[in-house]
């Protein structure tokens, strides 16, 4: 059929179809539909690929001429979902060559076109995915987490930005996640991915002012037995932390500085490998002497905890961050108070 | 003493029930075992409740008070702790281990000391504590402990003088040579002479405070009258009760201005024309404390407005309305004190007065709470 088009009518397809892939979603699923059955027209395809390559611009993701493979890096966040979504549906249709492809950054896509496309993904190691802040109109939200990811066999970091109501639903497959950052991460997604990652080594859960905070840290974290490092700093809704992350017994470093949690588990004291804990600008109060006296925690930042008992020991002299920069005798009582305390460790 | 086990951090140990008290005061998460081997919460554990109770019966004996406050008094260095602790917390720190090295200091005092160094303090604890036969004796070696007074009264400054900005503090303006403004809410902020710009209109700045004095002046008034049935406002007059009618008798002051009689020198000289200090946000912390100890009507009047606030700034608010609401009487306008009611001056040159119905309708609301209560 499409040896039988003259000259003519294939240029007027191939600017129809250029039309339909820059138009919304159900047109652009059409065209790719349409051009993935003409994939043994050869000068078609040419013609495409050269109507995609401008679309994706010079350079962003391909090399121009090596017929559709991809650089290492593709970042597509800067089209407002646009450029996303077409790689998506262009990857599912197998019109793009992913085989090189290394890292993948992604906006406004949703949940079921990522696990539509995830199965050609199978080289990926980074994927990021996040929703673009817009002051109007309404944002694509991906609502869970696609089962599909565990397809992406060599995923080692994902990165998830700014989804207000994202979950993590139940995967077929372990992930083989080795780093989760999130931006704006809430509890559905935290809750839910956590059984799924026994190789994760690293979780950055950062806050966002789009998304609501996480209020705890799970039970499930037992199941991350590789994690080294845990970081949620300015979670406000953070309240807990559960006694189970005693079970992380590769545990470096632990931040849960300016967030709402009061006291620490007293099962952190079994992180024998613990180097760092940030704990500045929370309510926390005492410091347990047996966290103290862990061989590897070199320090343990308390700045701005207001609440905090001053131990006279020597061992949390030695590993607190507490004292603060007062360069002169201060007039009100809550710095003085501070000062009063500094200055009786330096008579000694 | 008695001991209990106790557990902390998981770990197991046997305390007396001043430690225990002491930890669980300052929050510590410790639990105690019951005769049944349970492990409890210390705040769920009578006995401990009895003995805080009891020791704070003991300390209110000794200051001679029916209770004792929690607030802290002292700052408490011990071989574990380092924090500011109150009467209780202070008398369970120090005899859980009277032998130990226990250093306090005054809050708003200057040395550290050893608790054996502090005199008050030392009969305090002998007097509220128990098995304190084999104690340690009084220390008076250090003189620094012994001679050193509390700076608390320099703390305290903050309450006494005006509202201030990085610039400098409010003052009362000049009522000598005063013009016409269009309100009275215009004439009583012009009264006034702010440091400086910016910041002032914002919630909690000091225009906003200057608002609020002046309604506290308005309620102060109204409160009085509703309560006692009299009040005096110094320069301005007597708002006093007859019956269930209330009736305004203007001050000699008021009423030599409105027939145009000249202020004499002295008023002049320190250019309160209509009365007043001549810097009414100075010196307050000579006179603040006094309560009414020789104090002159106005500094009665300001302390009893101002008690909860900065009397400074109510100094100088009270000063800026008499100034205006006389200045404004001078000049044939009318004043209405919120709550209270409306002085004018009539073509005869007298003060009249007109009750305002939020007046009577709080006076019928308390009437009738009186009525209710007999």
């Amino acid at each position: 059929m499409a040896n039988a088009w003259t000259p003519e009518e294939q240029t007027e397809h191939v600017s129809k179809i250029s039309v339909l892939l820059k138009s919304k979603d159900e047109d652009q699923e059409q065209a790719c539909s349409f051009i993935a059955s003409f994939t043994d027209n050869e000068s078609f395809m040419d013609q495409m690929r050269s109507v995609v390559l401008e679309m994706f611009g010079d350079g962003t993701m391909w090399f121009k001429g090596d017929k559709g493979s991809l650089l290492k890096t593709a970042d597509l966040s800067l089209s407002m979902g646009q450029h996303s979504t077409l790689f998506l549906r262009l990857v599912k249709n197998d019109l793009i060559t992913t085989q090189n492809l290394d890292s993948l950054t992604l906006s406004d896509v949703t949940g079921r076109l990522l696990g539509d496309a995830c199965a050609n993904l199978p080289h990926l190691t980074s994927l990021t995915v996040q929703c673009s802040p817009r002051w109007g109109g309404k944002s694509v939200q991906m609502s869970v987490l696609p089962k599909e990811l565990a397809l992406c066999t060599e995923l080692q970091v994902l990165t998830i930005g700014r989804y207000q109501n994202l979950v993590a639903d139940t995967f077929d497959a372990p992930l083989s996640i080795r780093k989760l950052i999130s931006k704006g991460a809430t509890d559905g997604l935290l809750h839910g991915l956590l059984p799924w990652m026994p190789n994760v080594e690293e979780i950055v859960l950062t806050p966002d002012w789009s998304c609501s905070s996480i209020t705890s840290i799970p039970d499930t974290i037992a199941q991350c037995s590789k994690l080294k490092v845990l970081v949620c700093p300015r979670h406000w809704s953070l309240k807990s932390v559960s006694g189970k992350i005693g079970e992380c017994l590769e545990m470096l470093n632990l931040n849960v500085a300016s967030t709402s949690v009061e006291s620490l588990p007293h099962t952190l004291s079994s992180l024998s490998k613990l180097e760092f804990l940030d704990i500045q600008n929370t309510s926390i109060r005492y410091i347990p002497a047996s966290l103290l006296s862990l061989p590897e925690l070199q320090r343990i930042n308390a700045k701005g905890c207001t609440g905090l008992i001053i131990q006279t020991n020597d061992l949390f002299q030695q590993k607190l961050l507490w004292k603060k920069e007062i360069t002169c005798y201060p007039n009100d009582s809550r710095h003085r108070s501070a000062f009063v305390k500094q200055e009786y460790f330096d008579l000694q | 003493m008695k001991h209990v086990t106790c557990r902390l951090d998981s770990e197991v140990q046997s305390l007396n029930m001043y430690d225990v008290a002491f930890q669980h005061s300052i929050e510590l998460p410790i639990y105690v075992q019951d005769e049944g081997g349970a492990w409890v919460e210390t705040g769920k554990w009578t006995p401990l409740s009895e003995f805080i109770s009891n020791l704070q019966v003991k300390i209110a004996a000794y200051f001679k008070r029916d209770s004792i406050h929690d607030r802290a008094v002292y700052f408490y260095a011990g071989p574990d702790f380092i924090l500011e602790v109150s009467w209780v917390q202070l008398v369970c720190a120090i005899a859980r281990a009277p032998f130990d090295e226990q250093q306090v200091r005054r809050l708003w005092g200057d040395y550290w000391g050893d608790w054996k160094q502090h005199e008050g303090l030392y009969q305090l604890l002998r007097e509220t504590a128990e098995d304190v036969e084999s104690w340690p004796e009084f220390d008076g070696s250090n003189p620094d402990v012994i001679a050193q007074g509390e700076t608390h009264f320099q703390t305290q400054l903050g309450g006494y003088q005006p509202h201030s900005l990085r610039d400098g503090s409010l003052e009362a303006n000049t009522s000598v040579g005063m013009t016409l403004q269009t309100t009275f809410a215009q004439q009583y902020r012009k009264q006034v002479v702010y440091p400086s710009r910016g910041v002032l209109l914002c919630r909690s700045g000091l225009s906003w405070r200057l608002e609020a004095q002046k309604e506290n002046i308005q309620r102060h008034v109204q409160q009085t009258l509703i309560s006692s049935g009299e009040v005096y406002l110094p320069y301005i007059g007597r708002f006093h009760m007859k019956g269930d009618r209330l009736c305004f008798e203007a001050s000699r002051l008021l009423r030599d201005r409105i027939h145009g009689r000249t202020a004499p020198e002295h008023r002049l000289k320190n250019n309160r024309a209509y009365g007043g200090e001549k810097q009414p946000g100075q010196s307050i912390q000579i006179w603040g404390h006094r309560d009414d100890f020789q104090l002159s009507r106005l500094r009665q009047l300001v302390n009893a407005i101002g008690r909860k606030g900065v009397r400074g700034t109510t100094m100088i608010a009270y000063q800026a309305f008499s100034d205006s609401l006389i200045f404004r009487l001078t000049q044939g306008k009318h004043v209405t004190i919120q709550g209270v009611g409306t002085l004018r001056v009539n073509p005869s040159k007298r003060v009249s007065f007109r009750t305002s119905n939020l007046f009577r309708k709080a006076l019928k609301e308390h009437q009738a709470k009186g009525e209710d209560n007999g």
